[in-house]
């Protein structure tokens, strides 16, 4: 008896043994195809917000405590890092002059790094503006920012004032990303509520995608008259149009399931940040680009 | 072997409503899946004269019972070391990451049931929803329980055993193969585990050891009615897989986490 359950043990742990695969990426739209553009070996840590900008990706390194730009295949650039008094850098924009805007949802308030590379607050955390969050240049020229313990989305003219946006009223929990659509309209992710917010240019609120099962949405970026969603909580990558609705692109699992921050290039391939691990300081940058038709 | 023998039990749904729905039956209806090998069970325990002792033959399947209390938090502790989707996942394109390199997956041949709760479960990949527990299920936690269960009867009684191993085998787990819920792999895996876990406890408290068990065992002569009430529950539990229980804890490790 001693022989046989030895057998049957040896059998089930050697099964058991050896390395597997780390993750599997499955493809609904099957007209999109994946590729891994980059991991922490390049240089970042475990980044959150994307944003494409000059031929390369800015990135907002939230394991790393830095903003970083990379042209793939190239060596990564530390823009700002925590010398400057970054701790978890969130999202970013980038304006006409190249000044690049962006959050820190730790440290709080509104940062810029001008085009000699110098950093200097924009908005500093004070009353407001402890936690920030998402954040999208509007039309206007001010720079809109969450704030995910006011519940509010202020905008920060460029001088620095910061006023209420939208208040807490508005029911918005964590205003996560925000990006603006060609013909101004604002939409916000709130994933501590999980809804997908529209404020249209006359200053209504509307709720496009709220109370889905399986939808918790964290970054936002427009690509081919649609806007395409992270979503960390479920691992996948949504797809919507005011005319399609939602649909999901991809589903993201294991080491690849915290899909994070999103941009487009202007060919329409995305690019897809992944937080591996926040506190080891792992992560990977994968593209999602249109399959050729034959 | 393992993706052949997937394939040809795969190959016997999606074609027939009829069938579909016999296997859908043998998934989704806890009295299909699990009904005649607790049955079995009962039958081993009740069985008059004949075969072994009902001291030694109720003894065995106390042990029984309590082997699957071990056997529910050791699969799932193994099944999590690594990723490894349902077969009905890979019917979809997909990536791989492994040593660092995201390699395309050609989607695989795969039939889809046009009845019972997969349909929903194919669908709802389509709307970018998996389940978390589609994604690590080698070993078979079902194949584990109910191969755990049945030998056990085996154990106690050779004719209601052999019963009760060709229904797990055949119903309870070959419609999960069927169905794309596991692969051929994952069900001998969880085989194995479920045998070598009911194998060490039998061990444990064979010859002499048993002896423990006899106020337990003596107990359920006294009281019949109230042992065959708890009989029913633990085995009721046992054909649900734990679930219960499972979810006991979950409730209980939540409450924890709000009071502290």
């Amino acid at each position: 008896m001693k022989r046989g359950l030895s057998l049957l043990l040896g059998l089930l742990l050697a099964s058991c043994g050896g390395s597997g695969p780390e993750a599997y990426v499955f493809m609904v739209d099957h007209s999109f195809r994946a590729e891994l553009v980059g991991g922490s070996e390049a240089g970042f840590a475990a980044p959150d917000a994307l944003v494409w900008h000059h031929g390369g990706l800015l990135i907002a390194d939230e394991g790393g405590s830095a903003i970083r730009y990379w042209r793939p295949g190239g060596p990564v650039q530390t823009l700002a890092g925590p010398g400057q008094g970054l701790r978890s850098p969130e999202d970013m924009a980038v304006d006409g002059a190249g000044n690049i805007y962006f959050s820190d949802d730790d440290a709080g308030g509104v940062r810029r790094i001008d085009a000699q590379r110098r950093t200097t607050w924009l908005a500093p955390p004070g009353r407001g503006l402890r936690s920030s969050e998402g954040l999208a240049l509007a039309p206007s020229g001010r720079i809109l920012v969450g704030d995910q313990r006011d519940h509010r989305i202020y905008a920060v003219a460029p001088d620095g004032n910061a006023a209420t946006f939208i208040g807490p009223e508005a029911g918005i929990g964590k205003p996560e990303s925000m990006a603006f659509d060609a013909e101004g309209n604002l939409y916000v992710a709130d994933n501590e509520a999980d809804i997908l917010y529209l404020i249209t240019r006359d200053g209504r609120l509307h709720r496009p995608v709220a109370g889905r099962e399986g939808f918790s949405p964290e970054s936002l970026t427009f690509a081919d008259g649609a806007l395409y969603i992270t979503d960390s909580r479920n691992g996948t990558l949504h797809r919507y149009s005011p005319r399609d609705g939602l649909s999901a692109v991809a589903v993201f699992t294991g080491e690849l399931a915290n899909v994070q921050g999103i941009a487009a290039d202007p060919a329409g391939n995305l690019y897809v940040s992944v937080q591996a691990s926040l506190d080891e300081g792992r992560g990977y940058i994968l593209r999602l680009s249109r399959q050729r038709r034959p | 072997m393992n993706e052949a023998l997937f394939h040809a039990l795969n190959g016997l749904v999606g074609r027939s409503w009829l069938v579909d729905s016999l296997v859908a039956l043998a998934l989704d209806n806890l009295l299909v899946k699990a009904g005649p090998i607790c049955a079995c069970f009962l039958y081993a325990w009740y069985r008059g004269v004949g075969g072994k002792p009902e001291e030694v033959r109720r003894r065995i399947l106390l042990l029984t019972l309590a082997s699957l209390f071990l056997i529910a938090p050791l699969s799932k502790t193994l099944s999590e070391q690594h990723l490894a989707p349902r077969p009905f996942l890979m019917g979809e394109t997909s990536y791989v990451l492994a040593d660092g390199t995201l390699a395309p997956h050609p989607a695989m041949p795969f039939n889809t049931m046009q009845s019972g709760d997969m349909m929903g479960r194919v669908a709802d990949l389509g709307e970018g929803r998996v389940a978390s527990n589609d994604l690590v299920t080698f070993p078979s936690d079902h194949a584990a329980f109910f191969i755990s269960l049945a030998l056990g009867i085996f154990l106690a009684c050779r004719r209601a055993g052999a019963v009760a191993l060709g229904w797990a085998i055949v119903v309870t787990l070959g419609s999960r193969v069927a169905a794309g819920l596991h692969w051929p792999l994952d069900i001998a895996a969880g085989g194995l585990l479920g045998a070598a876990v009911l194998l060490v406890v039998q061990f444990a408290f064979a010859g002499r050891r048993g002896r423990v068990l006899r106020p337990v065992v003596g107990w359920t002569f006294r009281y019949p009615g109230l042992a065959a009430a708890l009989l029913f529950l633990a085995l009721l539990e046992a054909a649900n897989t734990m679930q219960t229980l499972k979810r006991a804890m979950e409730i209980g490790s939540s409450l924890a986490e709000r009071l502290l």
